[in-house]
């Protein structure tokens, strides 16, 4: 096949299924439902560290987890969740109008950016500031 | 003689059939509201992914190329190239996916290529599409050399590989539920593949088959499709970023190798080992992994697959 006819192909297609999916609804992010639920996802994500207590955000698209060994933070990415225990050192943490950002030391989850309201970012920063390091 | 044996790339000419079974998979899911789930950026990355392996095969090819045809020249035997050679060297070639497969599950090296291929937490035909960038740099097309040394030409060998891709990617879906008994029975098809695509326990490396199922069966790694898999990574990843897809486990391996104070017997662990190796047992292999579950849940024992 000729390499002009083959990108056009790739292309158009990939522009073309994505354009349907988002017009179709498909980009809408993942609500959790409550903090039993957060709990229990992060439960089956990480099964070797028990959640003791789930503080959900307002937006129902983050929780941060208190565990045995420390916090960790459950996040939806695009319908489904991911879930990261942080780690116990000082993490950059930056404030947008809208959100909280997460630097990690972690190649496949480098910056998570967690829609919070202010009172919600300032909570959420004292809760990971003031786990031990 | 096959000295100019040439076969049409078939991949490439079934890109026009994947799009189009992939819009027809979504609009069965739109309209009818069961068969499985798409979502845009998972779906976006896996086609980007699919098309870094076009690029990469166009790119890189040329290596496994001439390793295939300096044996060729070395080889005194010549099959030819008739309709039972072809057919042949597909059943012999998919022999060889199964163990390219598997070694691709239980060697870090070469999971650092195909650990993307899992990293979707959907499962549908775009899954089929998020395929390697770096599978050269595995060197695994060493498994095909016996293939060309009894004497199938490179160039059926590579189309036999390109139909057994084919065949792969309609499994990827879970609008199909099973098929006819029969079926199931000798061909690998949605329900095994799921499996394979499960993150459960019980699920983890199973069903390595290309085509036929029976390799499983035969060396002892089929599991059936019972409860629902539950897709992805043992740690799924964060993001959709493909070039973060491509190349994060090559990144994991390299610190991990490089850490500071490790003896070379751990080093070349943390290269060769089964993915989830670690010196200090501070990660878990999937028989780490069976065995928690197992502990956890012993009436399960006895299981397939634990």
């Amino acid at each position: 096949m000729p390499l002009e006819i083959l990108l056009a192909l790739v292309i158009g297609g990939i522009a073309g299924i994505a354009a349907l999916l988002h017009l179709t609804g498909r980009s809408e992010p993942r609500i959790l439902r409550d903090e039993a639920e957060a709990l229990a996802l992060w439960q089956e994500a990480l099964p070797t560290l028990p959640p003791t207590r789930a503080l959900l955000s307002r937006s129902r698209q983050a929780a941060l987890i208190h565990h045995a060994a420390g916090l960790g933070i459950l996040w939806a990415l695009g319908q489904d969740i991911v879930a990261r225990p942080l780690p116990r050192a000082p993490l950059r943490l930056r404030e947008t109008a809208r959100h909280l950002i997460l630097h990690l030391p972690d190649f496949t989850a480098p910056h998570i950016r967690i829609a919070l309201d202010a009172d919600e970012r300032s909570t959420w920063r004292r809760a990971i500031e003031e786990t031990p390091t | 003689m096959t000295a100019d044996l040439t076969y049409p790339d078939v991949v490439q000419l079934a890109v026009p059939l994947f799009i189009a079974a992939i819009l027809a998979e979504y609009l069965w899911i739109y309209w009818t509201g069961r068969g499985g789930r798409y979502e845009t950026r998972d779906a976006v990355t896996s086609l980007i992914m699919g098309a870094g392996n076009v690029a990469s095969g166009i790119a890189l090819g040329f290596i496994a190329w001439g390793f295939f045809m300096a044996l060729w020249e070395i080889t005194p035997f010549d099959l030819g190239a008739s309709l039972w050679v072809v057919a042949l060297c597909f059943v012999l070639d998919d022999l060889r996916y199964y163990w390219v497969h598997r070694f691709g599950h239980r060697i870090r090296w070469v999971w650092a290529s195909h650990v993307n291929h899992h990293s979707s937490q959907h499962y549908n035909l775009t899954t089929a599409l998020r395929q390697t960038w770096t599978y050269t740099f595995t060197f695994m097309m060493v498994v095909r050399a016996p293939l060309i040394l009894v004497g199938f030409h490179p160039a059926m060998v590579l189309f036999c590989g390109g139909l057994n891709l084919i065949y792969q990617f309609w499994i990827h879906t879970e609008a199909v539920g099973k098929m006819p008994r029969w079926f199931e029975a000798v061909m690998n098809t949605p329900s095994h593949h799921r499996v394979h695509h499960g993150r459960n326990p019980r699920y983890l490396d199973a069903n390595y088959a290309g085509v036929f199922i029976v390799w499983d069966k035969l060396f002892g790694t089929f599991v059936a499709e019972e409860e629902k898999p539950d897709y992805g990574l043992v740690q799924n990843l964060g993001t959709f970023n493909p070039l973060r897809v491509a190349f994060h486990e090559w990144v994991a391996l390299l610190r991990d190798v490089a850490r500071p104070g490790l003896t070379l017997r751990q080093r070349l662990a943390y290269a060769f080992a089964p993915p989830g190796w670690s010196h200090d047992g501070t990660r878990e292999t999937s028989a780490q992994i069976k065995a928690r579950h197992l502990a956890a849940h012993p009436g399960e024992a006895g299981r397939p697959g634990l």
